[in-house]
């Protein structure tokens, strides 16, 4: 089964958090979705710096709760922010929507159910 | 352990709050630059994560503010960064924060820095403490030396340093560097001065200072000869003093009438006594052991004696002028010294050119501090107009009283009976202002009975150049083979109406001595003072029995 959630550091996290690892995945949910919505009007602006903020942001939460590949898409757009290179990012943009979805989808399935 | 997190993030502080409140720490969180810098003043936390990038103020201000308000605690800051660039690195460290720990948050790391820290900081905080410690412990340690300074200064005072013939430099501080300079007039008319060094350095080498002045004032008022001062001074200190801490001693007497300077050196480098006008400079070296190291059955007192004149200067200093050293490691030194009082023989202020010397060797404005030295020129007669310090009190005491005293061969010219008589004479108070006259009419009533009558000693061998060396050393000779004769001392002290009357009666051996023929002598002369003086002191003067027996009447009105 392909995972969005790297299943040895929600190990660690389950070890960690215990009780509150519903808590964080609610916590990163609203966060992340809030987020990747902004991402899409500040991508569609051309802003640079707001962009590259708001995917350094996503990065690193989506990594702190084992979405690496999430992750890995955030820190493509965050370096070809700064840059100042938009050629690819409606692909990224696309990219970053679709996997959050199913993050998300995997995290509700799986950790908050 | 109290810890102040600042992330905009809220999954990142969620895992974050979670690892550091496992390890059992108190944890206060913040979202903005804004809220840290409150939080951070509010709490007082031991230690900050603080992330770099946040919407208000980034981290590195919100570290550099922090930073520069901390007063006396040091709080380590940490940066939680995903930031890879070298140069972004650098700049949390730049910036004030003292590590940095790379995101993802890994929990391990995480516990492993703030245990890290934890220990730097105990650290700090000792040394904060013991910091604090020393300052309180230092401050004590000034309040109490002033304190002893001040005391130590009364006791050990300045005596008649500031007399125009005296020139001296000590430092305010000297006591605790082991150094001391007392100065005195004596009931006999001369002056006397002691320079001491002891060993060591602080409180321990100050101890000394206060049986030293006391016995040094204290007797020298009473009249006691300079080697009872010294042998008394040499046994208390023996007494008291702990091992390895001993006394270096030069004092001098100059005898305006006899015009001699009577010097001992008891383990201080040379002093000098200078003549002016032949540029002759005479060394007087150490001929006895520092005070405080001879039992008093081993205490010999043997003085040098040379004639001292208005040309004639005296000079002594302690080892810091001798040992100050220049930058070349290499000291001053005796020659130096010598050479240095050759070529300004006629300065007025030696004391001062051989300071100005020593800093110009050593480059050191501050080496004077450590040095201590004294010069004194031939001190003004004032024997005759003595100062009234003493204002008359009720009639009290030994005012209607006799009292006699006999020595005999083994005690006579060991003990020095003056000071004791002179003491229970001014049991009448209203004689102490007469001190000075009574100890130079009994002396000198003494001193002539056992050195011209006893002993038999012409005082015309003083007349030579060499005269009081030959002198002293005759006299001390034959008092070693005296086994017979006697000197008895008898005072009456009788009221009249307006004052009183002391009738001296002094009775001794030997041939005597004829009274007429020492009063037609010259007054000038070296020998001759003692009897013209008394003529001038007393109210009468008789000679019975061959000059044998001598009786003075000294009288006294209130008013005197």
């Amino acid at each position: 089964m392909s995972s969005y959630i790297d299943s040895n550091a929600l190990d660690e996290l389950r070890i960690l958090m215990g009780d509150e690892l519903k808590l964080l995945y609610e916590t990163f949910l609203e966060d992340a979705t809030a987020k990747v919505q902004q991402l899409e009007g500040v991508a569609a602006e051309q802003d640079f710096d707001k962009t590259g903020r708001l995917a350094h942001s996503l990065k690193g939460s989506s990594r702190n709760i084992g979405a690496f590949y999430l992750s890995d898409l955030c820190e493509s757009l965050e370096k070809s922010a700064k840059i100042e290179s938009s050629d690819n990012w409606k692909f990224l943009i696309s990219d970053i929507k679709d996997s959050f979805e199913r993050t998300a989808a995997e995290i509700n399935h799986s950790i908050l159910q | 352990m109290k810890i102040l997190i600042v992330d905009d993030n809220k999954v990142e502080r969620l895992i974050l709050l979670k690892v550091l409140q496992q390890e059992g720490h108190q944890v206060i969180e913040a979202e903005t630059g804004t809220q840290a810098i409150e939080a951070f003043f509010e709490h007082s936390p031991s230690l900050v994560f603080l992330d770099v990038l946040m919407p208000d103020i980034d981290g590195y201000e919100v570290a550099s503010k922090i930073k520069s308000a901390e007063n006396s605690m040091w709080v380590p800051i940490i940066f939680l960064t995903s930031l890879t660039d070298a140069y972004d690195l650098a700049k949390c460290i730049e910036c004030g924060g003292d590590d940095f720990v790379s995101k993802p948050i890994n929990p391990i790391i995480i516990k492993a820095k703030v245990n890290a820290f934890s220990r730097i900081s105990n650290l700090y905080e000792t040394i904060e403490k013991q910091k604090r410690e020393i300052q309180f412990h230092n401050d004590h340690l000034i309040q109490e030396q002033e304190a002893a300074k001040r005391i130590f200064n009364n006791i050990a005072h300045r005596g008649c340093l500031g007399a125009k013939n005296i020139n001296y430099h000590l430092s305010p501080m000297s006591i605790f560097n082991g150094d001391l300079m007392l100065a005195t007039e004596t009931p006999m008319g001369s002056v006397r001065l002691l320079l001491a060094d002891f060993t060591g350095h602080g409180l321990p080498a100050a101890i000394g200072a206060l049986p030293t002045s006391e016995i040094f004032y204290g007797m020298s008022l009473k009249g006691y000869a300079v080697s009872d001062v010294m042998m008394e001074i040499n046994s208390r200190l023996h007494r008291v003093l702990p091992r390895g801490i001993f006394c270096c001693v030069i004092t001098a007497e100059i005898d305006p009438f006899d015009k001699t300077i009577t010097v001992w050196n008891a383990g201080a480098p040379e002093a000098y006594v200078i003549d002016m006008e032949n540029e002759n400079i005479e060394l007087i070296h150490s001929n006895h052991l520092p005070l405080g190291i001879t039992s008093p059955l081993n205490f010999k007192y043997e003085p040098t004696v040379i004639a001292f004149s208005e040309n004639h200067k005296f000079l002594a200093a302690t080892d810091g002028i001798i040992e100050a050293t220049n930058s070349d490691g290499d000291m001053f030194g005796g020659d130096r010294i010598l050479e240095t009082i050759k070529s300004n023989i006629s300065q007025p202020n030696l004391c001062e050119t051989l300071i100005n010397q020593i800093v110009v060797y050593t480059e050191d404005a501050d080496q004077g501090d450590d040095l201590s030295l004294v010069e004194i020129t031939m001190p003004e007669v004032s024997l005759q107009d003595e100062v009234q310090k003493h204002k008359s009190q009720a009639q009290t005491g030994t005012l209607d009283s006799a009292f006699s005293m006999c020595l005999r061969g083994k005690s006579l010219g060991k003990f020095d009976p003056v000071p004791m008589i002179l003491q229970n004479l001014v049991e009448c108070r209203e004689l102490i202002n007469h001190r000075t006259r009574l100890f130079t009419i009994l002396s000198e009533l003494f001193n002539n009975a056992l050195e011209h009558g006893v002993l038999g000693l012409d005082s015309a061998i003083k007349n030579d150049k060499d005269g009081f060396a030959k002198y002293y050393q005759l006299r001390t000779d034959k008092l070693t083979k005296l086994k017979e004769g006697f000197v008895e001392v008898k005072f009456d002290h009788r009221p009249l109406d307006e004052g009183g009357e002391v009738v001296f009666d002094v009775i001794g051996t030997g041939s005597g001595f004829n009274l007429e023929e020492v009063l037609n002598k010259p007054k000038n002369s070296f020998s001759g003072r003692g009897l013209p003086l008394l003529m001038d002191l007393c109210h009468s003067l008789e000679c019975f029995d061959e000059g044998r027996h001598v009786k003075a009447v000294y009288r006294w009105n209130v008013e005197d």
